[in-house]
C-alpha cells in the first residue's frame, strides 16, 4: 500500500509526534522530532546507530518519557493500557527467558490480547515448528529472533513496531520476515520499523523517515529515496539550462554548485546520451554512485524545495 | 498448556498440605489418654484427675501448671482458655519421689528420674558432683537428671565405712577436729552433715563418741543437720543421745528398745530404713525382683540389671532383714518419722527403681500405703526443711509422677508409670536398650594358661592382647601386694606354672592380692559358651577366691570362694554362679587369696574355660 | 474489543514462572531440600537433640525454608530477567506488572509449601510434636505469610541490582538474616550488640510469631508476645513495600 497523496484527517494518523525531544544527561537523542505515522502505512526508521531511531520506538512505547514534546499512540498516551493492547514489539535487546520452549512463550503473551492470533498460525508464518518446543536457550541466535517476532505478532496487534527485526538473520528468514511484514501490511496493519539496510526499507515500507544525530534528517515517501539509492550523480560544467536537464530522461533532480551542475539520475547512461546531445563542450565530467548520506542529503534538499 | 500446569500444581501443593494438616499429630485429637509425646513445654493443664497431694488423695481434680510450676489445683478451677488440656481420667498424679538415701555416681540422677525419682538426697558422693548439681536445682529448665541434695564428703576416720572406696576423702580423728571439718563441709556446699559411727564394728575402725558428738554439734552450730550411718542399736542409742537429726539406716542387729523408741519419737528423728540394702546384705534376692517386674525392667540399663542382680557376696552377722523390718515396725508404730531411702547403687539396688521396692518394703513393715507414699514424698521434704517439692500444692515446682493405676489400693503400683514430669517437662521415659555391648567378639579357645614356656597366655589370646598380671587392693587404696613369676614343673610335672607371691595388709574391707586374666585396654569379650572355669592350684594353706569382671560390675565384682592345699587340685567353678556377673561382656578373671592377711605363695596352672 | 482477564493473565504467567523454577535443578534443589536437611541433622542428629530443640526449630527453620525461594527468587531472578531485557519487552506488552509479580509470588508459595511440608513431617512424625490443629495451621500461616517481607527484600535487590551483584548480595541477605534472626541458634546466645541487630530483623520477628505459636519456651523467662511481634513485621512490611516500590519507579528511567 502506497502512501496517497489526498487530505489527511487526524483520526488517519497513528503516531503523532509533535517537538519530542528526548535528553539524556547532556547528550541529546531526540532533537524536536515532529513525525505523523499514518494508518496502515509502512514506515522504515533509517539511521546510524546512535541516530536516536530506538529511542524513539522507546518513547512511543512508553518504555522512555520525553523530555519535551507531545506524543500519542491511537490518540492515547505511549503506554497506556490500551495502546498496549494494540501494539505488538519486537526489541533489539530483549533476550526471553532461557528455560521456556517458543511455543510456551508465545502463549503466555498471547494471553495479555484480547483477540489473539491462534498460536498454530503464528508458529506456522513464522516458520518455528521445528524448534516449538526446545527450550529458548537452546536456539540459536536466528531463532531466537524469530521467536521475538512472533511474540510481536501474536496479539493480532494494529500498530507493530520493529527494532531491527532481520539482524542476526540469514537470507531465508529475513526472506519470511519480509513475507509476513507485507502480509501484515497487507491485512491493514501499520508497521514502523528500523533498520540498517536501505535495501530491507525499499523492501518494505512506502515511507523512509532518517534519522541523524537526533533530528530528522529525511521523511519522505519511498520512490523518492529509491530514486536515489537506485540511481547516480553526474557532475559536469554545462550550459544547458536546469530547466532542460529535468527534462530529460531519468532525471530526478538538478542543482547549480558553482560553476558544476549536479543531476541526481536514476539511470546514468540514459542521462548521460541525452547530455552529451545536446552540448557538445560538456566538460569535466564527473559520475558517481551517491553515499546513502549523499541521498539523504539530496533527499533533505528536495524536500526543502517542495515546501 | 501453561494454565493447566499453574492448576495441576497448585492442587497438588495445596492437596499436599491439606493431607499435612490432616495427618500431623495434634494434642486434641487423643484428649483422653495422656501421652508423653503429646505433652509438650511446661505450661499445661490436667484434669478430671486423682491427685496425691503428697499427704491425702483427691478425687476430680485438676492442675494448672504454667512454667513449670504448680499456679492452680482443685475440684472448681477455670482453666485458661488455650491452654494444653489434658483428661487425667484413671490416673493418679503424685508428687515426684524423694529418695532419702543415695550415692550419686554415673548415671544415677537420670536412671532415678527415668522411675519418677525427681529428687535424690544424697549421703555421699564426689564433692565435684554436688557442687554442680546445687545450682541445677533451683531453676525450672528442661532436664533429663533428678535434682540433688548431698552431703558431699562423710566424715570417717582412716580405715572406717566409707574410706574403702576410690574417692579422696579427709578423715579425721578428734574432736577438736570436728568444728573446722565441718565448716569446710558447709563451704563446700553440703547440705547436712553425714557421720559414719560404727563402733565395735569387725570389719571397720570408727570414729570415737566424742568425736562423732562433736561433729554434731559443730553441724548444729553451721544451722545443718547430722545424720549418722549406724548398724547397731548401741551406736544408734548413742547417736540418739547426741542429739542427731536423723539415722540413715535402721539397725538389724537387736530388737529396738522402748526407750530408744520413744525418745526418738520424741526428739522427731527420722529414720531411713534402707530396708532394700538391708535385705541385700542379708543375702535376700529382692534385686531381681525389680529385673523381673514387667513394668520396671523395660527402663533398666544393663549397668541397673547389673546392680539389682549382684549380692554381697556372704551374709553378714548383725544385718538380720526380718529383725530390720521388725525394728522398723515398732519404730514406726512408736511414732518415729520413717523415710523412704533405697541406699543405691549397692549391690542388690539401683537408682529410681529400688525406691519403689523400699516403699513396698515399708508396707511389709507396718506403713499403710499411702503412709508410704508419704515416706517417699512430703515426709522426707518437711524432715529435710525444703517447700518446693515433694507435695502438689499451688506455687510448688511441677515435678509430677502420673500412675496409670492407684497407688493407695496396691504400693506395687507405683511401678506403673504413664509419664514423669520434671519442672513441668515430660520426660522421655524411652525403654532401655538390652545391653550396649555389641562389638564383643567370643573368646578365642578355652586355654587362659598352660604356662609351660612362662606366664605369657596362649598365643592366639596373647595375640588379642590378653595378659596375666598382678591384682590387688592397692587400686582401692588398700595395702596388698603381690607379684608374677613363673615355676617349673607345674601340675604334673609337667610344663611350668604361675606363681603368685601374695602380702596381704588389712587396710581395706575386702583385702586381696593375685592374679588376673584380661586385655589391659578393657575390650569385652563374650564367653557365653562357656559354662565352668577350671584350674589347679597348690600353696599357702587357707580360703582364696576367683572373681569374674564383665563392663557393668557394680561395687564388689562377682566371687566364689575355694580352699587351697599344698598339693595340686583341680579347681572347677560354674560360670553362672559368679551372680552379677555379664558373660557377654568378659572383661578380666582373677584368682586372689581370700580376706586373710599374712604372706601367700601359691601356684596356678591350666586354666581353662570348658563347655 | 474483549478485555482479557486479569486472572487469565496471572495463571499464565503462573505456570511459566512454574516450569521456569521446575526446569531450574540449582534454584530447586537448594530450595527444598537444604531446610530440611538442617533440620533434620540440628533437630535430630545433633547432641542435645530432643523434642524442645525439634520444636524451637521447627518454628525457626520453617522461616528459613520460606526465606530462600522468597529472597532468591525474587533478588536473582527479578534482576536477571530485567538485565537481560526481558522486563522491558513486559512492560511494551500488554502484561500487567502485578500479575507477573503475582505469579512470582505464587510459584514462591509454592516452593516455600513444598520446602515446609517435610519439616512439618520431620518435626510431627520424627520429634513426636503434637499441636491442637488450629495451631498447625496458624503455624504454616505464618511461615507461608512470612513470603511477603522476604519477597519485598528481593525484589528491593531484584530492581536495583545487576544479576550478578544481585546473587552476592541476596547470598548475603540470606545468610545474614537467617544467622542474626536466631533460626539456627537462639538469640539469647548472642552478645547484647547481636541481639540488638536480630530484633531489627524480620526474620527474627517472625521467629518469635511461630516460637509463641508451637509454645516453645520463652528465653530467659521473658514471655514471648508474639502481637507486639506481628505489629513490628507489619510496619517492617510496608516500609519494605515503600522501598521496593521506589526500586521499581526508579529502575523504570
Amino acid at each position: 500500500m502506497k502512501a496517497n497523496k489526498t487530505e489527511l484527517v487526524a483520526n488517519d494518523f497513528v503516531i503523532r509526534a509533535k517537538g519530542v525531544s528526548k535528553t539524556f544527561g547532556v547528550h541529546t537523542a531526540l532533537r524536536d522530532v515532529n513525525l505523523d505515522i499514518q494508518k496502515n502505512s509502512v514506515t522504515a526508521i533509517l539511521g546510524t546507530n546512535g541516530a536516536g531511531k530506538t529511542t524513539f520506538i522507546h518513547c512511543c512505547l512508553g518504555l522512555t518519557k520525553p523530555s519535551r514534546g507531545n506524543l500519542s499512540i491511537f490518540g492515547k498516551k505511549p503506554g497506556s493500557m490500551e495502546s498496549r493492547r494494540r501494539v505488538g514489539v519486537m526489541l533489539q535487546d530483549a533476550d526471553l527467558p532461557d528455560l521456556l520452549t517458543p511455543r510456551e512463550h508465545i502463549a503466555l503473551f498471547a494471553s495479555y490480547y484480547p483477540s489473539p492470533l491462534p498460536l498454530a498460525n503464528v508458529l506456522d508464518i513464522c516458520n518455528l515448528e521445528g524448534f516449538a518446543t526446545k527450550k529458548y536457550k537452546a536456539l540459536s541466535g536466528g531463532q531466537k529472533r524469530r521467536v521475538q517476532f512472533a511474540l510481536a505478532i501474536i496479539g493480532n496487534p494494529d500498530l507493530i513496531f520493529l527494532d531491527e527485526p532481520t539482524t542476526g538473520l540469514d537470507t531465508e528468514a529475513r526472506r519470511m520476515v519480509w513475507e509476513v511484514i507485507r502480509r501484515l501490511a497487507n491485512e491493514g496493519r501499520t508497521i514502523v520499523l528500523t533498520t540498517h539496510y536501505l535495501e530491507e526499507a525499499d523492501a518494505l515500507s512506502d515511507r523512509i523517515v532518517v534519522l541523524d544525530a537526533g533530528n530528522v534528517i529525511a521523511n519522505a515517501p519511498t520512490a523518492e529515496i529509491q530514486a536515489l539509492a537506485g540511481g547516480a550523480m553526474i557532475k559536469c560544467v554545462t550550459d544547458i539550462p536546469p530547466k532542460d536537464i529535468g527534462k530529460m530522461p531519468k532525471v530526478v533532480s538538478v542543482r547549480h554548485n558553482g560553476r558544476f551542475t549536479e543531476i541526481n539520475t536514476q539511470d546514468s547512461p540514459s542521462t548521460l546520451r541525452a547530455l552529451l546531445s545536446e552540448d557538445a563542450n560538456l566538460s569535466e565530467l564527473i559520475v558517481k554512485k551517491p553515499s546513502l548520506e549523499e541521498a539523504f542529503d539530496q533527499l533533505t534538499h528536495s524536500q526543502k524545495k517542495k515546501s | 498448556m501453561l494454565k493447566t500446569v499453574f492448576f495441576i500444581t497448585s492442587i497438588i501443593v495445596i492437596g499436599l498440605l491439606g493431607i499435612m494438616l490432616f495427618a500431623l499429630p495434634t494434642s486434641e485429637s487423643k484428649p483422653v489418654q495422656i501421652s508423653d509425646a503429646s505433652l509438650t513445654g511446661n505450661s499445661f493443664a490436667i484434669e478430671n484427675t486423682r491427685i496425691f497431694d503428697g499427704v491425702k488423695m483427691h478425687e476430680n481434680y485438676a492442675l494448672i501448671i504454667k512454667d513449670g510450676v504448680i499456679t492452680d489445683m482443685g475440684e472448681d478451677v477455670t482453666i485458661p482458655k488455650n491452654m494444653k488440656t489434658y483428661n487425667g481420667a484413671d490416673k493418679t498424679v503424685l508428687p515426684g519421689l524423694i529418695d532419702a538415701h543415695t550415692h550419686t555416681y554415673a548415671a544415677a540422677l537420670k536412671d532415678s528420674l527415668r522411675f519418677g525419682v525427681t529428687t535424690n538426697f544424697d549421703m555421699f558422693t564426689d564433692v565435684q558432683i554436688l557442687k554442680t548439681q546445687k545450682e541445677k536445682r533451683l531453676g525450672v529448665s528442661e532436664t533429663q537428671d533428678a535434682d540433688l541434695w548431698s552431703a558431699g564428703m562423710l566424715a570417717t576416720v582412716q580405715g572406717g565405712h566409707g574410706s574403702q572406696f576410690p574417692v579422696a576423702i579427709e578423715t579425721l580423728t578428734k574432736p577438736q577436729d570436728a568444728q573446722a571439718w565441718v565448716a569446710k563441709r558447709v563451704a563446700e556446699g553440703s547440705d547436712y552433715i553425714k557421720i559414719v559411727y560404727m563402733p565395735n564394728n569387725p570389719y571397720f575402725k570408727s570414729l570415737d563418741l566424742d568425736t562423732a558428738s562433736a561433729l554434731i554439734k559443730a553441724a548444729h552450730d553451721h544451722n545443718v543437720m547430722a545424720l549418722a550411718h549406724i548398724s547397731s542399736l548401741s551406736a544408734a542409742q548413742d547417736m540418739l543421745d547426741a542429739n542427731i537429726d536423723g539415722l540413715v539406716h535402721v539397725f538389724a542387729d537387736e530388737p529396738v528398745t522402748e526407750k530408744f523408741a520413744t525418745q526418738a519419737a520424741k526428739d522427731k528423728v527420722f529414720i531411713i530404713p534402707t530396708l532394700a540394702v538391708l535385705a541385700a546384705v542379708d543375702g535376700q534376692k529382692f534385686g531381681a525382683a525389680i529385673v523381673e517386674n514387667t513394668l520396671a525392667a523395660p527402663y533398666l540399663t544393663p549397668e541397673q540389671k547389673q546392680g539389682l542382680a549382684s549380692d554381697f557376696g556372704a551374709g553378714f552377722p548383725g544385718f538380720d532383714f526380718n529383725l530390720g523390718l521388725e525394728n522398723t515396725r515398732k519404730l514406726h508404730k512408736a511414732g518415729v518419722i520413717i523415710l523412704a531411702g533405697s541406699d543405691a547403687p549397692n549391690p542388690g539396688t539401683t537408682h529410681g527403681a529400688s525406691l519403689h521396692q523400699e516403699m513396698a518394703l515399708l508396707v511389709r513393715a507396718g506403713l499403710t500405703q499411702m503412709e508410704a507414699l508419704r515416706a517417699a514424698t512430703s515426709a522426707s521434704v518437711k524432715a529435710f526443711g525444703i517447700t518446693d517439692r515433694g507435695t502438689i500444692k499451688i506455687g510448688a515446682r511441677a515435678d509430677l509422677v502420673i500412675l496409670s493405676t492407684n497407688p493407695a489400693e496396691h504400693i506395687a503400683n507405683t511401678f506403673d508409670i504413664d509419664m514423669v514430669i520434671k519442672n513441668g517437662y515430660v520426660i522421655k521415659r524411652q525403654a532401655q536398650k538390652e545391653t550396649s555391648v555389641s562389638k564383643t567378639s567370643l573368646l578365642e579357645g578355652a586355654i587362659l594358661g598352660s604356662f609351660n614356656t612362662g606366664i605369657t597366655p596362649p598365643s592366639a589370646l596373647k595375640q588379642q592382647g590378653f595378659i596375666w598380671s598382678a591384682t590387688d587392693d592397692q587400686v582401692a587404696n588398700g595395702n596388698s601386694k603381690s607379684t608374677l613369676s613363673f615355676t617349673a614343673p607345674g601340675a604334673d610335672n609337667t610344663g611350668g606354672a604361675l606363681h603368685v607371691h601374695a602380702d596381704v595388709q588389712a587396710d581395706f574391707f575386702f583385702p586381696w592380692a593375685g592374679a588376673s586374666f584380661s586385655m589391659p585396654d578393657g575390650t569385652a569379650h563374650s564367653i557365653e559358651i562357656y559354662k565352668t572355669v577350671n584350674f589347679q592350684i597348690r600353696g599357702t594353706p587357707g580360703a582364696y577366691k576367683a572373681m569374674f569382671f564383665s563392663t557393668y560390675s557394680n561395687g564388689a565384682p562377682p566371687t566364689q570362694g575355694f580352699t587351697v592345699d599344698e598339693d595340686w587340685k583341680t579347681i572347677t567353678l560354674d560360670i553362672d554362679t559368679f551372680s552379677g556377673f555379664e558373660p557377654k561382656s568378659f572383661l578380666a578373671f582373677a584368682i586372689t587369696t581370700g580376706t586373710k592377711t599374712g604372706i601367700f605363695d601359691y601356684d596356678i596352672d591350666n586354666v581353662t574355660f570348658a563347655k | 474489543m474483549m478485555k482479557p482477564l486479569f486472572l487469565n493473565i496471572y495463571f499464565h504467567e503462573s505456570g511459566a514462572e512454574i516450569l521456569k523454577a521446575l526446569r531450574a535443578p540449582e534454584y530447586i534443589v537448594p530450595t527444598l531440600v537444604l531446610p530440611v536437611a538442617f533440620y533434620l541433622f540440628f533437630a535430630f542428629a545433633m547432641p542435645g537433640a530432643g523434642t524442645e530443640n525439634a520444636r524451637y526449630l521447627l518454628a525457626t527453620y520453617g522461616v528459613f525454608a520460606v526465606m530462600g525461594p522468597s529472597i532468591f527468587g525474587f533478588g536473582v531472578g527479578v534482576a536477571n530477567e530485567r538485565d537481560r531485557g526481558w522486563l522491558k519487552l513486559k512492560r511494551a506488552s500488554p502484561s500487567p506488572s502485578l500479575s507477573y509479580i503475582a505469579a512470582k509470588i505464587t510459584v514462591t508459595l509454592i516452593f516455600a509449601s513444598l520446602a515446609l511440608i517435610p519439616i512439618y513431617l520431620a518435626a510431627g512424625f520424627g520429634a513426636h510434636i503434637a499441636l491442637p490443629r488450629g495451631q498447625w495451621v496458624m503455624l504454616l500461616g505464618i511461615h507461608l505469610l512470612s513470603v511477603i517481607p522476604f519477597v519485598l527484600i528481593g525484589l528491593t535487590l531484584g530492581f536495583s541490582l545487576g544479576s550478578n551483584a544481585a546473587i552476592a548480595v541476596s547470598n548475603i541477605a540470606f545468610l545474614g538474616m537467617s544467622a542474626l534472626g536466631g533460626l539456627w541458634i537462639p538469640t539469647f546466645l548472642f552478645p547484647p550488640l547481636m541481639q540488638k541487630i536480630s530484633v531489627s530483623l524480620p526474620s527474627y520477628q517472625l521467629a518469635e510469631i511461630a516460637l509463641s505459636i508451637v509454645g516453645a519456651n520463652a528465653n530467659a523467662g521473658a514471655p514471648r508476645m508474639p502481637l507486639h511481634n506481628l505489629t513490628i513485621v507489619a510496619i517492617m512490611t510496608a516500609f519494605l513495600a515503600v522501598l521496593a516500590y521506589w526500586a521499581w519507579a526508579k529502575q523504570r528511567n
